[in-house]
């Protein structure tokens, strides 16, 4: 029995999440970040510094003085502790990145994992576009060099809610319903509000229009009717100025907009994106710009960053059949345990050995000796029975 | 890849059809399946006849991009999906009604028999009024009848007075009908075809 919520896993799903791994790690160093690791147990106080009920909501026990412990709920609280503490005095931006498990109690109805594995990435220092930008197109080059073959990243802007409001030119009641309704994606009881407010036809329909565009290119292009107010058109003109900038860098049809697209975390503060692949029904990542997380820690950096959920990323590719090629089952050595020198002799050689007692009959490959003679059964089929040198040969070894 | 759309055997079925048939839908297959859960593929959409909480399910899990569902099942599951459009067909109000006496006649816990037991207990709670809710799948008007319940929450086209003898009042809890719902896998990696069709139904219910 293990706990509601987590999972075992096997070695051909660890190879394959292995190698996903390999390659984020190698698309997140080209970009010029650096790996860190933090420990997977934070003090309470910290993760509460998110002031975010997920966050705060994690797994608790005390250590022997008494002191309250919680397992990190996510990455990004711990590496903006870790870089307040430790890159204070450095020269910014700073990049970051991370390959960890976080733990949140289990909720089926939420479709979360008590324990979940994520690769991602923290830019810290840098508040422009051209680093929002940046995070869009890292998070696309690594999912296309991961292989997915179809994917889109969607994004918003948190700043969009609030600009609307105030374009709306709304009572504090109607807001307050307004942004519920958003929040809910119950576009029907918004335009309710609308019509009750008596908000004027040609705003109403322009933003019933961008609603409906969800999840196109066309829809920035709509937002733009609404942008009457310096609020709205800021918050646009920052959405256009990152896909110009992911366009430039190639990843012009991989980028989407939704101004319904709301993230659940509190600390998220400006640009936020999604990324979605067929036949998986959650994000395989999601990041954003989180420009006051850092000064929870007194460090008064902006910072913006995404996480790929590994899980969700191995579904997607195995739904396109684009799962990473594997290593080869090792070559099975009946007798093995008896001719330690052979063994050995294969290992040095590149050959994955796993070494048996005599007289068992594992699935090819395997290798058994027989009468003095070494029979090769390769996973192919071949069978080579002759001399220790012509099964050297029909391994390649030659 | 198809568009993949789901619609629940509900009664007023039929007007759905002709909505989503005006919108350049093909639904001539759906009517193959008969009154019968099923899936069924034909020019480039796949339909899918399933209960309206399982279609939510399988919105939320990505393997359907669109539904139409009763606004009583997205109140009562609260489902992470987009709820696009009142497609204004299938109108009905979900309401709370009792016979005469039932709700100041009770001691203790009034119950109410439904299908809708969140629902249900949030109204109630909301109103500073504690119940129990009976959940019931499809009888809750016989409960009543039956003394099982003191009340029923239930849609007023199934709550009449042939239904429950004796029916003294109704408060209407919500507005409800057909809403055209997707999924949040399919706002994103479909967005373009769902904008055209909702593009399409809404001109079509402006000009009814």
């Amino acid at each position: 029995m293990i706990p509601e919520g987590m999972r075992d896993v096997l070695p051909g799903e660890a190879a394959e999440l292995h190698a996903i791994e390999a390659v984020l790690r190698a698309r997140f160093a080209a970009y010029g970040y650096g790996e860190v690791r933090t420990p997977t147990l934070e003090f309470a106080e910290t993760l509460e510094l998110a002031e975010d009920d997920t966050l705060g909501g994690g797994y608790r026990l005390f250590d022997e003085q008494g002191r309250e412990l919680m397992l990190r709920t996510d990455m990004t609280v711990p590496v903006a502790r870790l870089a307040a503490a430790r890159y204070r005095e450095r020269p910014l931006p700073l990049r970051l990145f991370y390959v960890g498990g976080s733990f949140r109690p289990w909720a089926p109805q939420r479709s979360q994992d008590g324990e979940f594995l994520q690769a991602g990435v923290e830019l810290l220092g840098a508040a422009s576009a051209e680093a929002d930008a940046e995070c869009v197109s890292l998070l696309c080059d690594a999912l296309e060099t991961s292989g997915l073959p179809e994917y889109r990243v969607t994004l918003n802007t948190m700043a969009f809610p609030t600009a609307l409001v105030d374009t709306l030119g709304l009572g504090a009641d109607d807001s307050e319903a307004l942004l519920e309704a958003l929040a809910d994606r119950d576009y029907p009881l918004l335009e309710t509000i609308m019509a009750n407010a008596s908000v004027g036809d040609e705003a109403t329909k322009a933003l019933q229009a961008t609603l409906a565009l969800g999840g196109t290119r066309d829809s920035l292009a709509q937002a733009r009717k609404l942008a009457t107010t310096p609020a709205m058109e800021a918050a646009i003109e920052r959405l256009v100025q990152v896909r110009d900038l992911v366009a430039e860098a190639g990843f012009e049809d991989a980028v989407t907009f939704d101004f319904g697209l709301f993230q659940d975390l509190g600390y998220y503060t400006g640009v936020i994106f999604e990324a979605w692949a067929p036949g998986v029904g959650l994000p395989v990542a999601s990041g954003g710009r989180y420009d006051e997380l850092p000064a929870r820690f007194e460090w008064e950096v902006p910072g913006v960053g995404f996480a790929v959920a590994l899980d969700r990323l191995r579904d997607a590719l195995d739904e396109s059949d684009r799962l990473p090629a594997v290593p080869p089952a090792p070559l099975a050595f009946v007798g093995g345990f008896d001719e330690p020198a052979r063994v050995a002799e294969l290992r040095r050689a590149g050959v994955s050995v796993a070494a048996l007692t005599a007289g068992v009959a594992p699935p090819a490959p395997s290798l058994r000796r027989e009468d003095g003679r070494y029979v090769l059964e390769l996973a192919d089929g071949t069978r080579t029975d002759g001399t220790w040198r012509e099964v050297l040969r029909a391994l390649g070894l030659g | 890849m198809t568009l993949r759309v789901g619609l629940e055997p509900q009664p007023q079925l039929e007007a759905v059809l002709g909505l989503l048939a005006s919108a350049a839908l093909p639904v001539a297959a759906l009517r193959s399946l008969q009154h019968q859960p099923g899936v069924v593929e034909a020019d480039g959409v796949t339909w899918v006849r399933a209960s309206g909480a399982d279609l939510l399910a399988c919105c939320e899990s990505g393997v359907l991009d669109l539904a139409v569902v009763g606004k009583e099942l997205l109140l009562e599951h609260e489902p992470d999906v987009f709820e696009l459009l009142d497609l204004r067909v299938a109108p009905a109000r979900l309401v709370f009604a009792a016979t005469a006496g039932a709700r100041e006649g009770r001691r203790g816990r009034l119950r109410v028999a439904t299908r809708f037991p969140r629902v249900t207990a949030r109204y109630f709670a909301a109103g500073g009024l504690q119940v129990q809710p009976v959940r019931l799948t499809s009888a809750a008007t016989l409960a009543v009848s039956l003394g099982l319940a003191d009340g029923v929450m239930e849609l007023d086209t199934v709550v009449t007075a042939a239904a429950l003898p004796g029916l003294a009042y109704r408060e209407v809890v919500a507005r409800c009908g057909a809403r055209l719902v997707a999924g949040r896998a399919a706002r994103s990696l479909r967005g373009a075809e769902i904008a055209a069709l909702l593009a399409r139904l809404r001109a079509l219910l402006e000009h009814r």
